[in-house]
């Protein structure tokens, strides 16, 4: 009966946890769209032209597709799924302007105005139901994975209006399905009348979110270093081909000593490259 | 913050619980008299009640009543006129002054009231009746001398004084109207006094003494008499209801009680801040502000009894319990002028709210407690109020602990979140840290040898598959030439 005051106090910290933790959450989403974006155009640019290039020598590899094989798979699937959810986002955006938007429909109508934010985060983090990771799919059971990931995530923000949409794109999966719901559970709080055990529930609640916040700031490093490497990585490549591509001739059996072991590094380059693209942040 | 400290709180609550202790002596006192007055109303319709029973008592042998059949009812007046004069004076509570004591049964006084001597005169008929009485002056000449009278039936003597006031008898002839003027006429001037001093009238009319109705006479002034009584108690009742003046008297002692521990706790107050008002260390200002401070009491604890009053007699509620709704209705106040004023937000109006009334609530039940378990008046609401406070502030200390508990195991938690949050961002650092060294010195063109080798390096940090890894020049001929 005395422990209004204890009550207010833990409610505010609650509060408070909560939007930095929706603050932290952008950070990631926006950390992690940067990231998709760079995959994404390396995939499509660097790639493709390594490919073109060593195709274009006299004496190439008959069966170069080997080589590259498994890195396509990989983008395949990545794509499908973008395409996939682009697709989902644009129905559900209509069924919501029609005026039938339920609490998941919002959460994922406000998924839809950011499908590449949705994917950045997906293929960032993205772990199916099942554990594995949704990159090792393929086709079909990749795109419905993801799709239920992300409407697990909307499911358990309950539609909270843009903000807890943009939140939720973190929030849902790898870094928290737990608190999804913190917002819910903070307002049935008030509707109990223990003061004392409802600031002990918040505490709970709010040491929960902290930790949270502790692993989405680990993952905001890990993302943004992931970035910066991949960068460099395509940076060096791009300079490693053109260098290729101007000084050594177009028949591979002319090569020099070392324009063999620039083709060497390159080819290994790749191989790398396809581990970078496919690193999942642990969060 | 609330205006209310902690210990004006205190204050308030223990003052109130005095006044309710100053009200409830002052409710005790009214119930008490009230109960006493009571009881001896109902003692004096019993005295009433025996002197009616007495003349029961007479009456059950007529063989021992004087006079024949028709003239025993003479001394049946006299019986019934003691007895029935008796016990409504005994009723009234007042001194019974009818007697047989010291009159001869057939000497010329049949009865005293007052000490004077009285003649009782029951005949029938008007005439006859004035007769008896002028016969009975001729016999004791000057028996009217020393305020002796007679009493005749009150209905013979209403009659009479009708005539002698110019009026008619109904059912009289002329002449025997003039006759009973002329018989009143001649009393007057034997005795030399005015005849309604003489004769006066009986309780009871003629009838009611004859010997086959003097039982119903009795029965009837039995009733009446128990009827009265009935009336007189519910005077006392009424006159022992609370009333406003005893609210305004209860105003004045708890004012007085107010302000007196105002006074105290002030001087106790001025005394240990080193100023002695028995050595005369006042200044102006320590008189004017414990004057203010007394003031302040005294209004406080008038209007806390005077509420008191009112609760507890017109509520039916016990004085501890009154005295805290009072306290709390005072503290409740306190802090709503707090509020509007801003001084204190609606949460934090909440929650003193209920700290008040429960410190109040708590407070009351202790000197329900105290004055029950140690039964000297006062010293146990007393000691039951201080122990009640003392619960009440233990209670109020257990919230700032569970706050602090709260408060300290937050802090170490994220002092542990931070720690361990360091190590994982130092890992992740070291492991980045690691390959990004890999990839500056795999790409850097400036060194031209050995360009292959530092690739193999990065792809094998990357964990890339041995056998795909084109480790030398005949695995890239190999690749290239397959």
């Amino acid at each position: 009966m005395f422990n209004g005051a204890i009550k207010e106090e833990a409610i505010m910290a609650l509060k408070t946890a909560q939007a930095s933790h929706e603050t932290e959450a952008k950070v990631v989403g926006e950390a992690s769209a940067r990231l998709f974006d760079l995959r994404k155009s390396s995939s499509e640019q660097i790639i493709p032209q390594i490919e073109g290039y060593v195709n274009s020598l006299a004496n190439s590899p008959k069966d170069l597709n080997k080589t590259f094989s498994e890195y396509r798979a990989d983008f395949k699937t990545f794509n499908e799924i973008v395409a996939a959810i682009e697709e989902e986002a644009a129905k559900i955006n209509t069924r919501a302007g029609a005026g039938g938007a339920t609490g998941v429909a919002a959460g994922l109508g406000v998924a839809a105005f950011a499908p590449s934010a949705a994917m950045a985060i997906a293929t960032t983090f993205g772990v199916a139901s099942t554990g594995t990771g949704i990159s090792t799919l393929s086709g079909v059971a990749a795109t419905n994975a993801a799709l239920a990931w992300l409407g697990g995530g909307a499911l358990a923000t309950g539609g909270g209006g843009m903000a807890a949409g943009e939140a939720f794109l973190a929030l849902a999966g790898p870094v928290g399905w737990a608190i999804g719901g913190a917002a819910l559970v903070a307002a049935g709080m008030f509707a109990r009348s223990r003061n004392q055990a409802i600031a002990e529930d918040a505490a709970a609640e709010t040491k929960k979110i902290q930790t949270h916040i502790a692993a989405l700031s680990a993952a905001t490093l890990e993302v943004n270093r992931l970035f910066n490497l991949t960068e460099r990585h395509v940076n060096g490549l791009t300079i490693l081909l053109t260098q290729l591509k101007e000084q050594a001739p177009r028949n591979y059996l002319e090569f020099s000593i070392v324009q063999k072991e620039w083709l060497s590094a390159l080819i290994n380059h790749v191989h790398s490259l396809s581990e970078l693209l496919n690193k999942k942040v642990q969060a | 913050m609330s205006s209310e400290t902690f210990q004006t709180r205190g204050r308030r609550l223990v003052q109130d619980q005095f006044a309710g202790v100053a009200v409830q002596a002052i409710n005790d006192t009214r119930v008490h008299d009230e109960i006493i007055k009571l009881a001896a109303q109902d003692r004096a319709f019993e005295i009433a009640a025996e002197q009616i029973d007495k003349v029961r008592e007479f009456l059950t042998n007529p063989q021992n009543i004087l006079g024949s059949a028709i003239t025993k009812h003479g001394e049946i007046a006299e019986q019934v006129e003691v007895g029935i004069r008796n016990a409504r004076q005994a009723l009234a509570q007042e001194n019974m002054t009818a007697t047989f004591e010291s009159v001869h049964r057939t000497g010329p006084l049949d009865y005293l009231i007052n000490g004077v001597g009285v003649q009782s005169k029951f005949v029938n008929g008007i005439p006859n009746n004035l007769h008896h009485v002028l016969n009975h002056l001729d016999r004791y000449e000057g028996f009217t001398a020393d305020g002796s009278h007679y009493i005749i039936p009150k209905d013979t003597h209403e009659a009479i004084q009708a005539l002698l006031n110019g009026g008619n008898i109904d059912g009289l002839k002329a002449s025997t109207e003039e006759n009973i003027k002329a018989l009143a006429k001649l009393i007057e001037e034997q005795t030399g006094k005015p005849f309604s001093e003489v004769v006066q009238p009986s309780i009871v009319n003629y009838p009611d003494v004859q010997v086959v109705k003097a039982p119903t006479t009795l029965d009837n002034e039995q009733r009446n008499l128990a009827d009265k009584n009935e009336k007189l108690k519910d005077e006392i009742v009424d006159a022992h209801k609370p009333s406003l003046q005893g609210a305004a008297q209860a105003g004045l002692v708890g004012g007085a009680v107010g302000g007196a521990l105002s006074l105290a706790t002030g001087l106790y107050a001025k005394y240990r801040a080193g100023k002695n008002v028995f050595k005369g260390d006042f200044s102006a200002a320590d008189w004017q502000e414990l004057g203010l401070d007394t003031a302040k009491g005294a209004a406080g604890g008038a209007v806390a009894a005077g509420s008191i009053y009112l609760m507890t007699n017109y509520a039916s509620m016990a004085a501890p319990f009154a005295s805290a709704v009072v306290s709390g209705v005072k503290g409740l106040s306190s802090l709503a002028a707090d509020y509007r004023n801003g001084h204190i937000s609606f949460d934090e109006f909440v929650d003193l709210g209920m700290i008040v009334c429960a410190e109040s609530a708590i407070v009351s039940v202790f000197t329900l407690v105290g004055q029950t378990w140690i039964p000297i008046p006062v010293l146990g609401a007393v000691i039951g109020s201080l122990a009640g406070k003392m619960v009440a502030e233990f209670c109020t200390e257990q919230k700032d602990k569970i706050t602090q508990r709260l408060r300290d195991n937050m802090a170490s938690f994220k002092a542990t979140l931070d720690c361990k949050l360091l190590e994982v961002l130092e890992t992740i650092t070291d492991e980045f840290d690691r390959l990004n060294n890999l990839t500056i010195i795999a790409f850097d063109s400036r060194l031209n040898s050995n360009l292959r080798d530092r690739s193999v390096d990065l792809a094998m940090a990357y964990g890339v598959e041995a056998d795909k890894i084109i480790a030398n020049e005949t695995a890239l001929d190999k690749f290239m030439l397959a």
